[in-house]
């Protein structure tokens, strides 16, 4: 298996936001999600990029917007996920105001792909999955292109539940 | 300076269909002075320790008339908390003021949260937004009529850095009926804009053998609580 097996294209993630109808995306920049980034940028039909100075907004941003009646989907890295995490308490564990984060797996090596990312020797990528489960947060992993199905699930699970779920990009994304 | 209840009070009495984000401190002077029904007409604006005593007793008089007694019964109509969540405030509102731009959102920040999220300031701004007023209680203090503790730093210059990060108006009032003044124009500007009140704490009620009560658990609801509600009004409005 190749990095290619694993990078799921950044067009194919817009089809799948935009099958999704995602409205809005909220971010901090991601390293793994960059290719999806660059799309973002040079702007899509019917999806408004809101950057934020930190993860803590994205996740309070995408609250006011869900209240609004719109549909966000959040972007940013592990990093950027453990920094939040308290936002994340407040919001979706206490207040129930769903949503859904592509997370990318930064710092992962790609000898770790395929493999479990608990056996990763970078610890931002190995604690990641016991902490979601710590704090009762689902997850999905996006290990390729046929994972992106798993974004509707995440949807689905997202307001049923009234929760959080986050979807670990595990691989940089293609530029394609 | 202004008393709190002069700050939150020209604002109840104001914002009409305005969404309403608040942090802890605004958000229990809220509940006060609006009460049971609502409406904070009854409770009276005035400067200093005794207007602070006399607009929050009779505001408690009010809550004690309304329907219900209880605490729990405030109405909240069109309000939502940032409550546990220090520096969330400015946050849910621009996602509110993106989601609905034909409506008016009013943030209520308190000094120690701004702080904590100073980068929100260019967030908002980056956004572009025209129909956000952000206004932070600058009263130098934390755990405000509590234990008064100091914030970082006392001297901060809120709305210089606002109008820095690009805020289309930035000012800092002191004066309580100078604000009552202000309050209309500045709602109705586009924005997005940012006032900064300068507001006496609310004196301390710790000291020796003072017993800390437990936190209720609405404390830790009714975020959730008000997310729906809002939802559901804002969807109604729409529909």
């Amino acid at each position: 298996m190749t990095l290619q097996d694993y990078s799921i294209p950044g067009t194919a993630c817009v089809a799948a936001l935009q099958r999704n109808q995602v409205d809005h995306v909220v971010t901090v920049p991601d390293w793994v999600q960059l290719a999806l980034h660059s799309h973002m940028e040079q702007g899509i039909a019917g999806i408004r990029l809101v950057n934020c100075a930190n993860e803590n907004q994205t996740v309070t941003v995408a609250a006011g917007l869900t209240i609004g009646g719109k549909r966000p989907l959040l972007m940013m890295q592990n990093q950027g996920l453990y920094n939040c995490i308290n936002t994340l308490r407040a919001v979706c564990l206490d207040a129930h105001i769903p949503m859904v984060l592509m997370v990318g797996q930064f710092g992962r090596e790609y000898a770790n792909l395929g493999r479990p990312s608990t056996d990763s020797r970078r610890t931002m990528v190995r604690m990641m999955e016991p902490l979601l489960g710590a704090i009762g947060v689902p997850f999905h992993c996006l290990d390729n292109e046929a994972d992106l199905v798993k974004m509707d699930k995440a949807f689905e699970q997202a307001e049923a539940q009234r929760t959080a779920v986050v979807l670990l990009v595990s691989a940089p994304m293609a530029w394609r | 300076m202004m008393n709190i209840v002069q700050a939150c009070g020209v604002v109840a009495k104001g914002r009409g269909d305005a969404v309403l984000v608040s942090t802890m401190l605004s958000m229990f002077i809220f509940d006060r002075i609006e009460g049971a029904d609502g409406k904070a007409k009854m409770v009276p604006l005035i400067g200093g320790k005794a207007g602070l005593v006399l607009g929050l007793g009779i505001a408690k008089l009010k809550s004690l008339l309304g329907a219900d007694a209880s605490a729990a019964q405030v109405a909240t109509t069109g309000r939502i908390s940032s409550v546990p969540l220090m520096g969330g405030a400015a946050g849910l509102g621009l996602g509110l003021a993106l989601a609905q731009p034909q409506r008016k959102v009013i943030v209520i920040d308190g000094d120690s949260s701004l702080l904590m999220e100073l980068g929100g300031l260019a967030t908002v701004v980056a956004a572009n937004v025209k129909n956000i007023l952000h206004v932070v209680i600058h009263n130098g203090t934390q755990f405000t009529g509590l234990a008064n503790m100091k914030v970082a730093t006392t001297d901060f210059q809120f709305a210089e850095v606002a109008r820095k990060c690009g805020y289309v108006h930035a000012e800092r009032i002191s004066d309580g009926a100078q604000w009552a003044e202000r309050f209309a124009a500045l709602l109705a500007m586009d924005g997005p804009v940012f006032v900064e009140l300068m507001v006496e704490p609310v004196p301390q009620q710790t000291k020796a053998g003072f017993e800390q009560e437990e936190m209720p658990d609405r404390q830790f609801d009714r975020m959730g609580q008000e997310a729906l509600a809002l939802q559901a009004m804002l969807a109604n409005d729409a529909a």
